[in-house]
């Protein structure tokens, strides 16, 4: 799947502005600095430019919970701030108190586990917890994905996961437009590929 | 509890029939369930052939329980089903002592289906033992209650073997294999073994066994509207809407497979962990893209040539030319004061071109094989160059940059660019 091309202008759109907007200068900013301005503006670019999503909702709630990132974010989305920052109504679930739900998951397994013949290995447990704990650890992931249910969760995890990769594409982009002739000078080599460097891993 | 789970493991294993399942399970018990599972499995996945030709002679409470049956339906052609049920009955509170319930259920099953002589009688009890439904909690007496009851009622064996993971496996290669077609087929498969489908006439204590006899197939209509169940499967709502919801998730790990490199796993656990180790290493590519943006100082250098640029022009978007306008640009700049067409002329001859900023972030943003658009964007190019000359850094200002050639921009052939153009906005 692609990234739509509307995606990415207005991705690029809104990083050139939040560059601008944060003020990067050599001048006043630690290399950190730099680096955490960079990544705040192109993650509000690329929430901002993929629309309404419940990922996208999640992942500028997130962000906006520093207060220092508040004003940029309002600057940068303007008047969308609002809409995109409140909660849904109707897809909003009821917290639940991981220890209660850790416990009760726990009973019910043990009931399980005593009426079942105690031999071999439990194979129907062990895969369920095998894909739960995952499920948890991809909901930590996927901004906004911990009141998902799987089959949603997959859904945000599919579109986040285009979202990404576009962004990591166009960063990428941007930076060899700005750094070519310098790369030109210096060496012949070309930046690896994305996917055979994850592949290799 | 060996018998238990081989019998389970039976059942999953063998598709066809579970009533030739439980025959199989039946002589494991009799003949003390010491042969070992691998043993069982192969007598599960060969023998499909019908147990019930052989009979169930010379087992012990088997047959004599068959041929109490088959007297009994010689005797009373109206009234053997509630004496057969009195007699399953009694052999449940037999066995219950005896066998772990799942085999007690496997008992009625075969207590339900004498072989071959069976006749047309026995209809009723097919229903109930051969659909292997879903895994909630089945007491045998809830079974036979439901059995009297509810004929059509899948027949729920105990959650409490762990082959409920086989059940998964089961009800999920059931969906595949069994279509709406195959809805009858397993009732086909032991009756036909019987020699003649059960007769659907004189049953009027037990209506809903007309709906299950495959022979009436959609002919009969039962007085109860019954949604058969598919081999394995219950009707009731529950298990349904977990099929769809399974079925949903299979979709969407297929979409999230093309995605994911190196996902050709086909399990879910391993296909999460794939995901997962993707988002992290994506989000982490993120971070090394910000950090070397920082340390190239890319961000500084559009803050600041914007800041410079944005004076000049009426707010629009973007950032002007680079570090230094080089020579070529302060010459396309004194010719755009005078004259455009002395200006595109000058272009032409270093094999560049003008173009609105935002095409020109448009291209840099898509791949380099975009097709240049609209010939009318130069006449949007007059509008915004007007205002200030500093717009005419869209040509690039080193040298080494190249930007599409005067060809492209006339909206003729294809975009002939060798790198792709400075992204200016």
């Amino acid at each position: 799947m692609q990234a739509t091309k509307s995606f990415e202008q207005a991705f690029l759109r809104h990083l050139l502005r939040g560059f601008r907007l944060s003020a990067v200068s050599y001048k006043s900013m630690s290399l950190q600095e730099r680096k955490s301005a960079i990544k705040l503006s192109a993650d509000v670019a690329m929430a901002s430019a993929r629309g309404s999503r419940k990922w996208t909702r999640g992942l500028i709630t997130k962000l906006s919970r520093e207060d220092e990132h508040r004003s940029f974010l309002r600057l940068i989305l303007g008047t969308e701030y609002g809409r995109r920052t409140k909660p849904r109504h109707g897809s909003w679930k009821i917290p639940r108190s991981k220890k209660i739900v850790r416990r009760s998951l726990r009973v019910c397994s043990r009931r399980k586990n005593n009426l079942r013949a105690p031999h071999g290995v439990k194979s129907g447990v062990l895969a369920r917890t095998l894909v739960e704990k995952r499920t948890h650890a991809l909901k930590r992931l996927v901004p906004g994905g911990e009141s998902l249910d799987g089959c949603s969760l997959l859904d945000e995890a599919l579109d986040y996961v285009i979202s990404l990769r576009a962004q990591v594409d166009l960063m990428q982009k941007l930076l060899t437009t700005f750094e070519a002739p310098k790369l030109r000078a210096l060496s012949k080599c070309t930046l690896p590929e994305r996917k055979a460097s994850f592949v290799g891993k | 509890m060996q018998p238990s789970s081989k019998e389970m493991q039976g059942m999953a294993g063998g598709l066809a029939a579970s009533a030739v399942a439980a025959h199989m399970a039946l002589q494991e018990l009799q003949n003390g369930g010491g042969s070992d599972h691998d043993d069982f499995l192969d007598q599960m996945m060969s023998g499909l052939a019908p147990a019930w030709q052989m009979g169930l002679g010379g087992y012990d409470e088997a047959s004599l329980l068959a041929s109490r049956f088959r007297q009994h339906q010689a005797a009373s052609g109206g009234s053997p089903p509630p004496t057969g049920k009195s007699m399953l009955l009694q052999l449940n509170h037999h066995h219950y002592a005896h066998h772990a319930s799942p085999q007690q259920q496997l008992l009625l099953q075969s207590m339900g289906q004498p072989p071959a002589g069976g006749g047309g009688d026995s209809g009723g009890f097919l229903p109930p033992p051969l659909s292997l439904g879903s895994r909630r909690s089945g007491d045998s007496g809830l079974l036979f209650d439901r059995s009297r009851e509810e004929v059509d009622a899948p027949f729920k064996s105990s959650d409490s073997t762990e082959a409920e993971a086989l059940y998964n496996g089961f009800e999920e290669s059931l969906q595949r294999a069994a279509q709406a077609p195959n809805q009858h087929q397993h009732f086909h498969y032991p009756q036909n073994h019987r020699g003649a489908p059960p007769a659907a006439a004189g049953k009027g204590q037990v209506p809903a066994a007309a709906s299950g006899s495959p022979s009436t197939g959609g002919g009969a209509v039962p007085p109860r509207p019954r949604v058969r169940a598919r081999r394995g499967q219950a009707t009731d709502p529950h298990s349904i809407a977990e099929r769809l919801r399974r079925e949903r998730i299979a979709e969407r790990m297929k979409a999230l497979q093309e995605l994911v490199p190196n996902a050709n796993k086909t399990d879910k656990a391993s296909m999460l962990d794939e995901i997962i180790d993707y988002v992290k290493f994506l989000q982490l590519q993120v971070l090394s893209m910000s950090r070397l943006g920082g340390a190239a100082a890319v961000a500084p250098l559009v803050a600041d040539m914007s800041s410079e640029a944005g004076a000049g022009r009426g707010g629009a978007d973007g950032a002007a030319a680079n570090d230094g306008l080089t020579a070529a640009e302060h010459q396309v700049a004194k010719l755009l004061e005078e004259d455009m067409g002395s200006a595109m002329q000058y272009l032409q001859g270093k094999g560049l071109c003008l173009m609105p900023i935002s095409l020109a972030s448009a291209i840099s943003s898509a791949t380099c094989h975009l097709r240049p658009p609209i010939p009318g964007s130069l006449s949007q190019l007059n509008r915004r160059t007007a205002p200030s000359p500093h717009a005419a850094g869209d040509a690039p200002s080193s040298p080494s940059m190249s930007a599409l050639t005067v060809q492209s921009t006339n909206g003729g052939g294809d975009a002939d660019v060798s790198r792709p153009s400075r992204c200016k906005d």
